[in-house]
Order: structure tokens, then C-alpha cells, then sequence
């Protein structure tokens, strides 16, 4: 099968590599670049009314799916204040939900109470960070680790394993357990790595084959007698030990612990290796051209390898936000849907740590809004996705969002993201 | 091999009923000894292992009906080996290949969509979710018009506006292919839940079982084996048949005449011909076939 690079790889490379053509006005009169049009040109403009337009769109659903709105609207026209009413109720009972969920709190009792959302948003943000940047990573190496979600899981599995099986004192039971974490999901993210390096096998396909290879494993794993809870069952793993669990921050009656920190720590290494390290350049110049960095004297197998490796890692470290805090105790679940949300989230923060960063804590406060959102205004959790992939795919095509907005477009067009 | 092969007791024999009471003839129900099957089936997919590897080396091309007989005879080492001394039941060959036949309608039409739309050069990652909302649609206006076959049309209209949405973004707004497929999925089943759980609670009757009736082909279903797995079908499956055959030639066609300007985009570069409209006409073929099986349940994930 000789035949066998071209096929993914020219769409593939369209597909990144093309750029809309370059507009050029004919004469830049340079005192028309007044503070009104850098505010509207700007690349943040757009970011906000990204996530302006998605829950603008999001707002439809609810009234959809609201019955007071759905019984207001035939008589609209005589009793206009009936439908106005409840459109006020349906979107602003969700959106205050969804600040108070994720943000502020102002009903509760105590000051701990008012910011509690805010500590939930950024623990739930925490494994969103590792995961993202793990998907950052590749990204910006020209690779799509859609795998996160199995990396994160192995990871996770390894550094219960670690937690329950073995018993340490403090600082170094959890330092090897977070390294467990660290080291499945780079297990986990060799193998594609190692496939597309020796055979050239689309790592979308395999990092997808392998989430569902990840959960079924996990799930085998756990109906084994040595890695189930004694005394019962049910596929759950021992609670780990406390040594090996990651100190709250702020004290027990917020969520929010160590990993949080760690996170920041690891978004700090991704921005020093990206940027300033050798090895980091070698990763951006295969992203960018493998061809080029081949012939510059670039290993490209061995560099793929590794981003993979690294990426696997991260997302590894994700597991550790979730095993070694929130939810000390291997299930099935254990990995939710981070893998998946921190695809969007890596796309939100166009694979830069900083808004990596940004990026998760906004979906993290989504998420952390959901039960709130379910019990307060009665919506489906699933509104959340439908905002989350709103705003990435607004984020992804800024000319639509100008259009939208009838905004002018920019002299200078910048590069599209991902 | 080793599973299947040398893990099958000895001496067992599983019965194979192969005939049902509508054929022409019967087939009676045979025996055989399944580890001696089971062994005997095992060592031919190694051999064809070992043949797809010979190819490989030396640059040959392995043909087609290689993996199928691959597939054949692991499928038949499985059977042996789980029906091995069990005398009350026989293994309904001809029922497991009716329910495959069935079961793959999704599957074939989804990697339909996912040919043309490579054809035309733009990579649908969104094949499950333009499936999700075609069976969401289906189901939700079949069920609202009390009729199956008004779902079985408005399905693959879903579909298409998916489609339709994942086209414009990457071709128009060239965002990358594979990034709106991703999203595009979690939009829909975003949306799809969300109504679920929200409409579809309150108003249980837009979620009703309503089934397409089966049409039995007169002469053709009532050849023995083949007769009930090819032709007692609702209508999707004979969809599938016809959708299968004019892609087929009509891709072969486009092969075969490379200078002519294909009504489709042309797959040298997504540049300048992926045009959108070509892109969602082919997503028409994401038919969601949980049309088959039209409670929602079946699509809520």
C-alpha cells in the first residue's frame, strides 16, 4: 500500500493551512485609526460577542422549550406585556441561575456562602486546564488529540491505583500519585503517537478508538477483587488513602484545593516549553510545516512521539484534579465529559496557555452553574453544552460573528485559529 | 485461535439450524464438532493474516474478498466456540444475519456520508450528529403526525441542515474541518437532550413507538437463507440497497472521466470547489436509520 500519505493529508492541510485572502484598503488614512475603530477591529470584541451571540441563540432554546412562553405567544399582539413577561422570566430566571451557580451568590447567608460558586467554578475549571492544555499542545504541533478523554482516564486509574494499593506518608504519597497520573495518561497517549509516527495512522482515529478502548478497560478493571471496594460489588474503587489527596486551599468548606495551584503551575510550563525551550520550537516547527522541519534536521517521528507523550501527560494530570480531590474513589465516570469539554476549551483559548486558562474557568463556571441551573430554573444541564458549543464555533469564525454584528472588517486579518 | 480454537472442549458438537418454516426447501439443522470447527476456522484467518502481511511486503494489493472471508471465519470460530454443547439451543444463522443486516443500515449509511463528503474534500466528523438529529426529527415529527413516513422524510432533511451548518463553517468561514465536526456533534446533542428533557417530557406525545411497516419481496424472501436477510426489510433497507448501487456507479463513473468538471466539488483542493450546496446534498445520505427503531430512547445518550 504505497499509495498511503496522501489520503487524510491534503484536506487535512487545506483545511489548516488555508487562510481568507488578505484585504487591503487602497489608502490608509492613518487619522482615521480612532479608539472607536481599534475597539471594533479588535480580536476581543469578537470574543464577547461570541459568547453574546451563543446566548443569544441559547436564550431561543429556553423560550423554546418554556410552556409560559409557548401560551403567551399566540395573543402577542393584544397583550404584548404577556410575552414580554415571559421571555423576562424563562431567560432571566437561567441567566441569574447561571451567574449565581457560577459566580456570586448573593443570596446566601454568610460570605463563604456568597462565594462558594466562584471556588466550585474554579475547581471544576481545574482538570478542564490540564486537559486543554494537553489538547493546546497538540494542537499548536499539528496534531488533534481528540483523546484526551482516555488519557485522562488511565491517568486517573493509575494514580487510584497508586492512592489505594500502595500507603505513604503525606508529601510523598500524593507526589507519586500525581506522577501516576502523569505517567498513564503519557502511556495513553504514546500508543498514537507511536502509531502515526511508524505507520502514519490518522491520530483523530486512533485517540477516538482508543477513549472507548480507556472506558471498557476501566470498567474490566474494576469488576476485578483487588480493585474493588471491600465488602461490596459495585465496579468502585477503594476510597484512596488521605495521604495521597490533594489539600483543600481555603479550608474545608470550599472545594477548591491544591490542584487548582498545580494547574496554574502547569499552564506556566506549557507557555516556558512552547515558548522559550528548544524542544518547544521543535514541537511549533513540525505543527507548523512538517516537511520544513524535516529538512531543517528535525526528527519528525520522534517529535510526534513526544508531543503525544506530553499531551498524554497533561491530560493525565486532569485525572489527578479528579482522583486526588473531587472524587476520590475510581468509577466509571470518573472522567464525566472533561475530555470533551476541554477539546472546546483549547479551541476557545486558541491553544495559548492564557487562554487555555480563561477559557476553562468560563466553562468551569458553566459547569459548576448546572445543578443550580437544574434546580433554580428547572433547564436541562444539557443548555450548558448547547452555550459551550455555541461560543466555540462563534469563536471559530469571527467573519460570521462580524457580519452579525455588522462590524467592519479588519485591514489586517489575523490567523484563523487552530 | 487460542480463545476460540483451543478453548472449545472437545467431543461438543453445536447444531447449526439454518432453515425456516416459509422457505422453498428445507436445509435440515446440521451438526458440527465445534472444536474441530472452531480450530479448523481459526487456522484459515490466520493464514489470510498471513497472506494480508505477504501483500504488504511486497507491495501487493490484497483483495477485497479477503477481509470478508476474514470476517466470515472468525465470526464462524466465534459461534462455534459459544455454542459449543449446548443441545436446547441451536444458533439461528439465518436470524443472526437478518439482525446484521439490520443492525448495519446506520453504520452503511453513515460511512456513505462520510465518502462523499471525503470525495468532495471536506472531512465530516459530524456523521454522528447530523444521525442524532435526523433521529431526533424522525421520531419527533412521526410521532406529531402519526404517520412513520413523514418522519422517514423530515430525518433526512435534519441531517442535511447539519450538514448544511458544518459546510458553511468550513468552507465559508474556513474554520477547520475536523473542529466544527467535534463541536457540531456536542451542539446536537446539546440540543437534542435539551428537548428531550424539556418538550418531549412535557408533551409525551410527541414521543411515541411508531414503527415503518415491513415489505416482503414476493418471490425473492423466500429463498432459504438469503431469502429472509436480504428481502423482508422496511424500507430503509431497500433505501440502502439503491443508495449503495448508484453511489457505487456513479463514483465509478467520476473515476474513470477525470477530466470532466464533477457536479460534485472536485477533491484536488477545498479551496475553490468545495462549494456548500455539494456538501450538504451529500449529507442527505446521513439518514438516520434509529428510523428503524424510532423511540427516542434509542438516541438519548
Amino acid at each position: 500500500m504505497s499509495d498511503e500519505t496522501p489520503p487524510p493529508a491534503p484536506s487535512v492541510a487545506a483545511a489548516t493551512a488555508a487562510e481568507p485572502p488578505v484585504k487591503k484598503e487602497l489608502r490608509e488614512r492613518p487619522e482615521t485609526r480612532t479608539v472607536f475603530r481599534e475597539i471594533v477591529e479588535s480580536s476581543w470584541l469578537v470574543i464577547v460577542l461570541a459568547v453574546v451571540a451563543s446566548l443569544l441563540i441559547s436564550s431561543v432554546l429556553i423560550l423554546m422549550a418554556n410552556t409560559e412562553f409557548r401560551e403567551a405567544l399566540p395573543y402577542f399582539f393584544s397583550r404584548p406585556s404577556d410575552t414580554f413577561g415571559a421571555i423576562g422570566d424563562a431567560v432571566g430566571g437561567a441567566y441569574s441561575a447561571l451567574w449565581q451557580g457560577a459566580f456570586f451568590n448573593a443570596g446566601a447567608g454568610s460570605f463563604s456562602g456568597k462565594i462558594a460558586p466562584f471556588m466550585q467554578t474554579l475547581t471544576q475549571a481545574t482538570p478542564l486546564i490540564f486537559a486543554g492544555l494537553g489538547i493546546g499542545l497538540g494542537f499548536r504541533a499539528g496534531m488533534f488529540n481528540i483523546g484526551a478523554q482516555g488519557q485522562l482516564l488511565i491517568g486517573a486509574t493509575l494514580g487510584a491505583m497508586v492512592g489505594f494499593l500502595w500507603h505513604l506518608p503525606f508529601p510523598l504519597h500524593l507526589l507519586l500519585a500525581v506522577i501516576g497520573c502523569a505517567v498513564g495518561g503519557a502511556m495513553w497517549g504514546f500508543i498514537p503517537g507511536f502509531l502515526k509516527a511508524k505507520t502514519g495512522a490518522h491520530e483523530v482515529i486512533t485517540t477516538i478508538m482508543l477513549n472507548y478502548v480507556a472506558l471498557n478497560l476501566v470498567g474490566w478493571l474494576l469488576t476485578l477483587e483487588f480493585m474493588q471496594r471491600p465488602g461490596s460489588d459495585n465496579p468502585q474503587s477503594p476510597v484512596l488513602d488521605s495521604s495521597a489527596q490533594f489539600p483543600k486551599l481555603f479550608g474545608s468548606q470550599f472545594a477548591l484545593h491544591w490542584g487548582f495551584l498545580l494547574a496554574l503551575g502547569a499552564a506556566w510550563f506549557t507557555w516556558w516549553l512552547m515558548e522559550r525551550s528548544t524542544l518547544g520550537f521543535q514541537f511549533r516547527a513540525v505543527g507548523a510545516n512538517a516537511s520544513a522541519a524535516k529538512t531543517a534536521g528535525m526528527r519528525v517521528p520522534v517529535v510526534t512521539i513526544l508531543v503525544m507523550v506530553v499531551a498524554g501527560a497533561l491530560s493525565g494530570l486532569g485525572g489527578s484534579a479528579q482522583i486526588l480531590a473531587t472524587q476520590p474513589s475510581l468509577t466509571i465516570g470518573i472522567a464525566g465529559s472533561i475530555g470533551f469539554d476541554a477539546i472546546t476549551v483549547a479551541l476557545l483559548g486558541s491553544s495559548r496557555p492564557v487562554g487555555i486558562v480563561l477559557a476553562a474557568t468560563l466553562f468551569g463556571g458553566l459547569k459548576a452553574a448546572g445543578p443550580t441551573l437544574q434546580v433554580q430554573a428547572g433547564l436541562p444541564i444539557d443548555i450548558v453544552l448547547v452555550i459551550q458549543s455555541l461560543i466555540v464555533l462563534f469563536i471559530a469564525a469571527p467573519p460570521l460573528v462580524r457580519f452579525l454584528f455588522r462590524l467592519p472588517n479588519p485591514r489586517f486579518v489575523k490567523e484563523v485559529a487552530a | 485461535m487460542l480463545v476460540f480454537g483451543l478453548g472449545t472442549p472437545s467431543g461438543e458438537q453445536t447444531t447449526f439450524a439454518v432453515a425456516r418454516a416459509s422457505d422453498f426447501f428445507r436445509i435440515p439443522m446440521f451438526t458440527l464438532p465445534s472444536r474441530a470447527t472452531a480450530v479448523v476456522l481459526s487456522i484459515v484467518a490466520l493464514l489470510i493474516t498471513a497472506y494480508a502481511a505477504y501483500c504488504v511486503q511486497t507491495f501487493r494489493k490484497f483483495p477485497w474478498y479477503g477481509a470478508v472471508l476474514y470476517g466470515v471465519a472468525v465470526l464462524g470460530a466465534l459461534l462455534s466456540w459459544a455454542g459449543a454443547g449446548r443441545d436446547a439451543t441451536n444458533i439461528q444463522i439465518t436470524g443472526l444475519l437478518t439482525g446484521a443486516v439490520v443492525l448495519s443500515v446506520p453504520l452503511v449509511f453513515g460511512s456513505l456520508s462520510g465518502l462523499v463528503c471525503e470525495r468532495s474534500g471536506v472531512i465530516n466528523i459530524a456523521i454522528e450528529g447530523q444521525l442524532l438529529a435526523g433521529a431526533f426529527t424522525g421520531a419527533v415529527i412521526a410521532s406529531a403526525t402519526g404517520n412513520a413516513y413523514a418522519g422517514l422524510i423530515a430525518a433526512p432533511i435534519a441531517g442535511a441542515l447539519v450538514g448544511a451548518v458544518l459546510s458553511l463553517f468550513a468552507v465559508k468561514y474556513w474554520v477547520n474541518q475536523i473542529v466544527v465536526g467535534v463541536v457540531l456533534n456536542v451542539l446536537v446533542i446539546g440540543i437534542t437532550n435539551f428537548l428531550f428533557g424539556t418538550l418531549l417530557r412535557e408533551n409525551p406525545k410527541l414521543n411515541q413507538s411508531m414503527r415503518l411497516d415491513t415489505w416482503s419481496i414476493p418471490v425473492l424472501s423466500k429463498i432459504p437463507v438469503v431469502g429472509p436477510m436480504l428481502f423482508n426489510h422496511t424500507i430503509l433497507v431497500y433505501l440502502m440497497y439503491i443508495t449503495v448501487a448508484t453511489l457505487a456507479i456513479m463514483l465509478a463513473r467520476l473515476a474513470s472521466t477525470p477530466r470532466r468538471p464533477t457536479p460534485w466539488a472536485s477533491r484536488s483542493t477545498a479551496l475553490a470547489s468545495a462549494t456548500p450546496s455539494s456538501v450538504a446534498r451529500s449529507r442527505v445520505l446521513a439518514v438516520p436509520t434509529s428510523r428503524s427503531q424510532p423511540v427516542l430512547h434509542s438516541a438519548r445518550r
